[in-house]
């Protein structure tokens, strides 16, 4: 796995644990499920563009 | 040229040729200041405790005290590796600089095609650095004019966001003529306000100690809140904390982000780092410990903001109210032109490197940034009007974070790198110092931005986290509009060679 990728799962992993423990804690707000989404989505996105991503 | 060419077969000199300098110009920074007049102007960061004093207490009590100086500890770790860095690219600007360097390589094959994948992990990375740095303007603007407006009676009658774009206007106007003339004037400004700020600040912090208002118990009492349990919720707000507190005690880094302004880099930049982390290092815990062991827990959560005020009553007297207002006033500036400084750093080492519009990385005769000065001042005089301190603080957080984290990542990848790796480094970080930093860095994202995170949405609601993501995500536009900017460009700059970040230069003899 290349720096930039690592760059990029940390990330991925923040806004997604974010996300979830906002929701387990708060009241959900209208945003967050789509926030949810992209970030899942767009980790997906990422992964099969970059087949050797691990 | 040739002969250097030869000598680093490995080194991107293409890609140098453009992240020096695409906007053509010969100008260069000017190499004016040495390790202590860096010192002085990175001196401004002690003081960033100030509006934290309260924040920490209120959570943790005496518990602060350890925080403060676990965060600075983390900053030796972090900023030795930075040390580093800054010796392997003695051009490069300080955190933004060696990210966009590194990771903007056009040999790097994450550059290839259309889309340079690593260029924008570069830019980001230093548009995240701004971010974290560049609000300190306007929250310090506002927080002057507040305390103007308690000081004197005849200003309370003005529209408060009026007054704070006034005296916003007046203080990055004259700092801005200031540092105009280059950064010796610059070194100058923070050695006098470094005196008027610091001084006083020590005496208040220390009188207590010799007065016999410093208690003891009043600290070993109240190590935490009483409701305070070890659950994932606690440790979610303590590394929330961590990261609040990494947002001040760590920023001594800003001293690396002067480097191509040093006058010996390969010995200035570690010897200045060290300097300004051992300071930080007393000061943060000394404050601290001062004011809780002064003051109590509930003293001080009576006057959450401006604990400095009540201290200085109880050890100085009336008198000394008066001082540590004035010393306040001081320290603000002292703050502003620290944070002034790198963030136009920042705006320049991004511009020059391609990542944001040309225009910005133009140098005035004096081989000063100026346009990415005014540009700086200008976005805070729009911050300015949306005159809610706390909200901008915690969203610039965010930012600090995510830069602290990629910078890191560049220093692995440059230990890792075989070319990047053989590069000459007269100041090496100890052995071992490669998984050190990935700790760190792993720490700083995603661990102290999940908190951070976490701890705004407690304190502030979504909208924070909403705000900083949001400031973020806007350069996203502004780097798609560079890169048009450049490949119109390129052709011409391709006769600039020698003006190369990695090009080897010739660094002044140490005596």
């Amino acid at each position: 796995m290349e720096i930039e990728d690592l760059v990029i799962a940390n990330f991925v992993i923040a806004i997604i644990a974010s996300s979830f423990i906002y929701a387990a804690t708060n009241p959900l707000p209208s945003g967050i499920t789509v926030l949810e989404t992209l970030a899942i989505g767009g980790l997906c996105a990422y992964i099969f563009k970059n087949p050797d991503f691990l | 040229m040739s002969n250097k060419k030869d000598a680093s077969p490995g080194i991107d000199w293409e890609h140098s040729a453009q992240c020096a300098k695409n906007i053509c110009d010969p100008q260069e920074l000017e190499r004016s200041i040495d390790w202590k007049q860096g010192l002085a102007i990175a001196l401004g960061v002690p003081l960033l405790i100030l509006p934290s004093i309260g924040y920490l207490t209120s959570y943790v009590w005496s518990f602060a005290i350890v925080i403060w100086g676990a965060t600075v500890l983390l900053g030796f770790l972090q900023n030795f590796a930075f040390g580093e860095l800054a010796t392997v690219f003695p051009k490069a600007s300080g955190l933004p600089g060696y990210t966009q360097t590194v990771f903007g390589s056009d040999k790097d094959k994450n550059n290839k095609g259309k889309f340079k994948f690593g260029k924008f992990i570069g830019g980001f990375s230093a548009w995240s650095y701004w971010f974290g740095w560049s609000p300190v303007l306007a929250i310090y603007a506002i927080l002057i004019s507040d305390y103007l407006q308690g000081m004197v009676p005849a200003l309370s009658g003005i529209n408060s966001t009026i007054l704070a774009l006034i005296v916003g206007g007046f203080i990055f106007g004259s700092l801005a003529i200031i540092n105009s003339k280059g950064l010796k004037n610059g070194a100058a400004a923070g050695f006098i306000l470094a005196a008027i700020s610091l001084i006083p600040l020590l005496v208040i912090t220390i009188a207590p100690f010799f007065t016999g208002d410093f208690q003891m118990s009043n600290i070993t009492s109240s190590w935490f809140p009483t409701d305070w349990s070890w659950d994932w919720e606690h440790i979610l707000i303590l590394l929330g904390l961590l990261a609040m507190a990494e947002w001040s005690a760590a920023a001594w880094e800003t001293v690396a982000i002067y480097g191509p302004e040093y006058k010996k880099p390969n010995s200035d930049i570690p010897k200045a780092l060290l300097v300004c982390g051992a300071i930080c290092l007393v000061l943060y815990v000394l404050v601290q410990t001062s004011v809780i062991g002064a003051l109590g827990v509930d003293g001080v959560l009576a006057e959450p903001i401006s604990p400095m005020l009540p201290l200085a009553n109880m050890s100085l007297g009336p008198m000394g109210a008066s001082i540590s207002i004035i010393m306040l006033i001081g320290a603000m500036l002292l703050i502003i032109q620290t944070a002034f400084l790198s963030s136009a750093r920042s705006i320049y080492s991004m511009s020059v490197e391609g990542n944001l519009p040309s225009f910005l990385s133009k140098l005035n005769k004096h081989g000063h940034p100026m346009n990415a000065m005014l540009a700086d001042a200008a976005f805070n005089m729009f911050l300015i009007l949306l005159g809610t301190p706390t909200a901008i603080l915690a969203a610039s957080a965010i930012g600090y974070i995510c830069a602290n984290g990629i910078s890191l990542y560049t220093y692995v990848k440059v230990r890792n790198d075989p070319e990047l790796s053989k590069l000459e480094r007269p100041f090496k970080a100890p052995k071992g110092w490669k998984s050190v930093a990935l700790a760190t860095t792993i720490l700083n994202t995603p661990f102290f931005l999940i908190g951070i995170i976490y701890l705004n949405s407690l304190e502030l609601g979504w909208a924070t986290t909403g705000v900083g993501f949001f400031m973020l995500c806007l350069f996203i536009p502004l780097w798609i509009y560079s890169q048009r900017e450049n490949r119109n460009k390129i052709p011409a700059v391709a006769g600039h060679r020698e003006h190369g970040i990695f090009e080897p230069e010739p660094i002044p003899v140490e005596d």
